[in-house]
């Protein structure tokens, strides 16, 4: 508990200092505002090109922002996640840093749970955050079709789980590779994989880029639809299952491998 | 207590180690030489319990490495060869991450992080960031870190490499300080003159073998052949070869009105050699003991491969 409790205050100094956590929520936030916006200004930029006639067409709902931002979303904080950390542990041990904590019997499972967690955490509040605004602004700005908030909020949820999954990932690769970049590529890969199965209907449940691809239809699908709650069900307590197997990989090795 | 036993490490088909064995007594000062690359990181990392060992025992205050590896950590400390620290941390953050891991509380955190930054004299630094330290702070606030927990055992590699003369000359007094209080302390360092001021027992490790080890009096006064240097009114060659014919002297030089003789007995050569030049009825100007130190020993035991 004493390891957890200070790497976790580690990891949020580091978080701060290191412009991690800014970075995370500065892409939320931006692309929260900056998505809703470009839809609006869209037609009117495009107004002097085009017959009025076509511009008309582009009757843009708080719906359609809505579904656009989240179709945008998910391929950008892929990205930005796994570039912005696939360093979390790898780095701890191409840079040494674990020599003194583990030379006063630091407890692996600390390292690890306190990294996880905290990631986790930051992730989950940028995410939801980044929803919140996002709707907020496409409520102002576009009036027809109007989202329920509640929806937003459980595609945020499903984002969540599914950039937990992500974290959980990137230690686990980075207890077994020797540098970032590795981790980084080997991440892309694995996301990019994962997401390309989910046209195959038996194994799309257990994906957990499934959480995406429920996330995409939450506003379209009522929620009451039994087969999609059913799906979803699954889907979340498989990426939990990932998620303790993917720690539990990673605290194995790290109890193994050699730090200096 | 340090208990080593025939241990053996091996990188790859590399053989590091090959079988050393030696071991260290509770409070003593415990210098561990060797020529660049020979295994004494290695075997300190092995000892600190950071890697693991392919033959032999290890055996630290009574347990056994392999199978209480967790308690022995939690009753040693270990200040590698470079330190590696958060280097956007500042020194007092950096110690009570430190005190948080080895569990102490947060009172006892917030006095001995004060308590030690004045120890290494890092308190007006402390505030800085480390990745903004020399090296030589480096080495401090990574020898703060190392005593901690405060450990029975502390192994200290090449502690002084990056330090000032100032800087060296503190940490001697610290170790010194530490095996006052019966702490034991291996120490590793390629300066030779630091292991001769603190370590009370050295050993040298060659090509993965230990060559030489012992109290640091008894291999000065076995290894190391003093010379006399001796200034006469005049060179007298009946003196010279009367000199000759005793068993104690190696050999003999001279250089203007300077004979220096070479022996290799100190004992004798004490009792006998002011003796026999004052029956010569010689005056004698001056009379001086060559000093000799570790540098010698080593240089002669590793380089010139001696078989002892
Ligand atoms: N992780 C490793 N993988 C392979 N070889 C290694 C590794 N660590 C050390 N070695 C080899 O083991 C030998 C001993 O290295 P070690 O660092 O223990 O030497 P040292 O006596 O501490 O040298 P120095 O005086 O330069 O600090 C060297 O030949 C080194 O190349
Ligand atoms: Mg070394």
């Amino acid at each position: 508990m004493k390891s957890f409790k200070a790497y976790v205050k580690k990891e949020i100094i580091e978080g701060f200092r290191s412009y991690r956590f800014l970075v995370l929520l500065l892409t939320m936030v931006i692309f929260a505002v900056l998505n809703p916006l470009m839809l609006k200004l869209l037609p009117i930029l495009l107004a002097g090109q085009f017959p009025e006639e076509i511009t008309q067409l582009f009757n843009i709902t708080q719906f359609f922002a809505v579904q656009n931002y989240i179709k945008d979303i998910s391929q950008i904080i892929n990205i930005v996640v796994i570039l912005t950390l696939m360093g979390l542990l790898v780095d701890e041990r191409q840079n040494k840093t674990l020599v003194f904590p583990y030379s006063k019997g630091v407890l692996v499972t600390g390292i690890i749970t306190g990294k996880s967690i905290v990631y986790s955490v930051v992730l989950l509040v940028c995410i939801f955050l980044g929803f919140c605004i996002n709707y907020y602004y496409s409520s102002i700005l576009f009036i027809e079709e109007p989202v329920n908030i509640i929806d937003v909020l459980n595609v945020a949820c499903l984002f969540s789980i599914y950039y937990i999954f992500i974290v959980s990932l990137i230690i686990c690769l980075g207890s077994f590779l020797k540098k970032k970049l590795f981790v980084g590529i080997s991440s892309l890969g694995i996301s990019f994989i994962l997401s390309g199965f989910k046209n195959i209907t038996n194994l799309r449940n257990f994906l957990p880029s499934n959480l995406i691809t429920l996330a995409e239809n939450i506003l379209i699908n009522s929620s009451t639809d039994q087969s999609y709650t059913e799906s979803m069900i699954i889907t979340i307590v498989a990426v939990a299952l990932y998620v303790v197997v993917l720690n539990l990989t990673a605290i194995y090795r790290m109890n193994k491998v050699e730090i200096i | 207590m340090i208990r080593v036993d025939n241990l053996f490490k091996r990188y790859g088909s590399h053989e590091v180690l090959k079988g050393i064995s030696f071991e260290v007594k509770k409070g003593t000062v415990y210098g561990f030489l060797g020529q660049n690359g020979t295994g004494k990181s290695t075997t300190m990392n092995i000892l600190a319990g950071l890697i693991n060992y392919n033959q032999g025992k290890v055996i630290i205050n009574d347990l056994d490495m392999k199978l209480s590896r967790k308690k022995i950590i939690k009753q040693i400390g270990y200040l590698p060869e470079e330190p590696k620290f958060y280097p956007y941390m500042n020194a007092y953050e950096y110690l009570k991450f430190i005190g948080e891991i080895s569990g102490l509380t947060r009172k006892e955190i917030y006095k001995k992080t004060g308590e030690l930054l004045e120890k290494i004299k890092l308190k007006k630094d402390g505030k800085r960031k480390i990745g903004g330290y020399s090296r030589g702070m480096k080495q401090r606030l990574g020898l703060a870190a190392a005593v901690y927990n405060n450990p029975s055992i502390l192994f200290l590699d090449e502690p002084s490499s990056a330090l000032d003369p100032e800087g060296r000359r503190d940490i001697l007094e610290i170790i010194q300080d530490l095996s006052d209080n019966n702490i034991t302390v291996f120490l590793s360092t390629h300066i030779l003159s630091d292991i001769e001021r603190v370590s009370d027992e050295i050993a040298i490790l060659d090509d993965g073998n230990i060559i030489l080890q012992g109290s640091l009096d008894s291999l000065m006064s076995k290894y190391i052949l003093p010379v006399y240097d001796i200034e006469l009114e005049s060179l007298n060659p009946q003196l010279e070869s009367k000199l000759l014919t005793y068993q104690w002297v190696d050999k003999l030089k001279t250089d203007k009105n300077i004979m220096s003789i070479y022996v290799n007995d100190q004992e004798k050569a004490k009792d006998q050699l002011l003796k026999v030049i004052a029956n010569s009825n010689i005056q004698v100007l001056s009379y001086n003991k060559r000093k000799s130190n570790l540098e010698d020993v080593f240089i002669r035991v590793v380089n010139k491969n001696e078989k002892l």
